[in-house]
């Protein structure tokens, strides 16, 4: 059988290996080869499109981010705000 | 790189007659604002001179209500989905928690400080919104101010007053931002996305377990004893 990539040999705890051979029996004609290559397409490709998803959008999935400056200590408006009054109308908001 | 997906990129196109995701936003939701009444009764001119609340007794409940004030800003939904979803624990978990969103130009945050609020470097109890009606109008410009959150029954939330929903790089943007205002860390994307490929994956083999089309997952055989690692070639 032609191979297109050098695949290693992964290592596995008995029960994922068991698990491993119960799913290449079952849906893959016993083989690991094959059982991977469809577990890449049904999660491995959602999950690539969604982090495709992410980078066109902006974001950069292996990122991580810290907060870079502390948050400044409230303004006055900001504390007076949190005093402010209900803005709720007495006969309730009517539309957006 | 941003804390934020692109303006362009902020929200999806949402049928009224959708379930009600996380990141949702509505209009007529109230949210609470508990202040002690003897500063709401009382308020100084300057907020600096508040007394501390050790000086302060606990009032009682006909006064603790005197000093709640009811907001009438658009919310957003913070729980992840699964806590509320309507056809699963929705059905009977009535509580639905939002957050309060205002205006950035009137949130009380001073000019100079809006572009850090906007890079999501600083502020970090605050989700960056761009408009929903138009999110390249930086006039309008808005935030979830993750410190005012309210509980409130799920019959608030109609469908028909849903105002925007959020992309799915946006969702992924709320839930880090929430992460970091509660645990100080924000975790990469991909570690979020990851985390919801697989939790979509543990929902659906429960959902067609309880439905009978897949056996209930039974414990390992205790009679098995092999418990080494052992290699599986390809």
């Amino acid at each position: 059988m032609a191979r297109t990539a050098m695949v290693r040999s992964a290592s596995l705890a008995p029960k994922e290996a068991r698990l491993a051979d119960e799913l290449a029996e079952a849906i893959a004609g016993g083989s690991f080869s094959q059982l991977t290559q469809m577990l890449l397409t049904s999660v491995g490709r959602p999950l690539l499109c969604r982090i495709e998803e992410l980078r066109a959008s902006g974001l950069e999935p292996g990122e991580h981010l810290f907060i870079a400056h502390p948050t400044p200590a409230d303004t006055d408006a900001q504390v007076r705000r949190f005093y402010e009054p209900s803005s709720w109308p007495a006969r309730g908001p009517r539309s957006a | 790189m941003p804390w934020y997906p692109k303006r362009s990129r902020y929200y999806m196109p949402c049928d009224t007659d959708e379930e009600i995701e996380q990141g949702d936003i509505f209009w007529g939701v109230p949210t609470l604002i508990a202040r002690h009444p003897d500063l709401s009764d009382h308020f100084p001119q300057s907020p600096t001179q508040l007394p501390p609340a050790e000086t302060l007794a606990p009032p009682p409940l006909s006064r603790v209500k005197d000093g709640i004030s009811v907001h009438a800003d658009p919310v957003i939904i913070l729980p992840h989905t699964c806590d509320f979803y309507g056809p699963e624990k929705g059905r009977r978990n009535r509580v639905r928690l939002v957050a309060r969103i205002e205006r950035l130009a009137d949130a009380g945050i001073a000019e100079h400080d809006r572009v850090l609020a906007r890079s999501g470097d600083g502020f970090d109890h605050m989700f960056f919104l761009p408009s929903w009606n138009d999110p390249t109008r930086d006039a309008d410009d808005m935030m979830v101010n993750l410190r005012y959150m309210t509980s409130v029954d799920a019959a608030y939330l109609s469908r028909q007053r849903r105002l925007a929903r959020l992309s799915t790089a946006a969702i992924i943007a709320l839930r880090r931002r929430i992460a970091q205002f509660f645990t100080d860390y924000a975790p990469a994307p991909a570690e979020l996305v990851l985390a919801d490929t697989s939790g979509g994956l543990i929902r659906n083999d429960r959902d067609l377990a309880r439905l009978g089309l897949v056996a209930e997952p039974q414990p390992p055989p205790s009679a098995m004893s092999d418990t080494a690692p052992h290699s599986n070639d390809a």
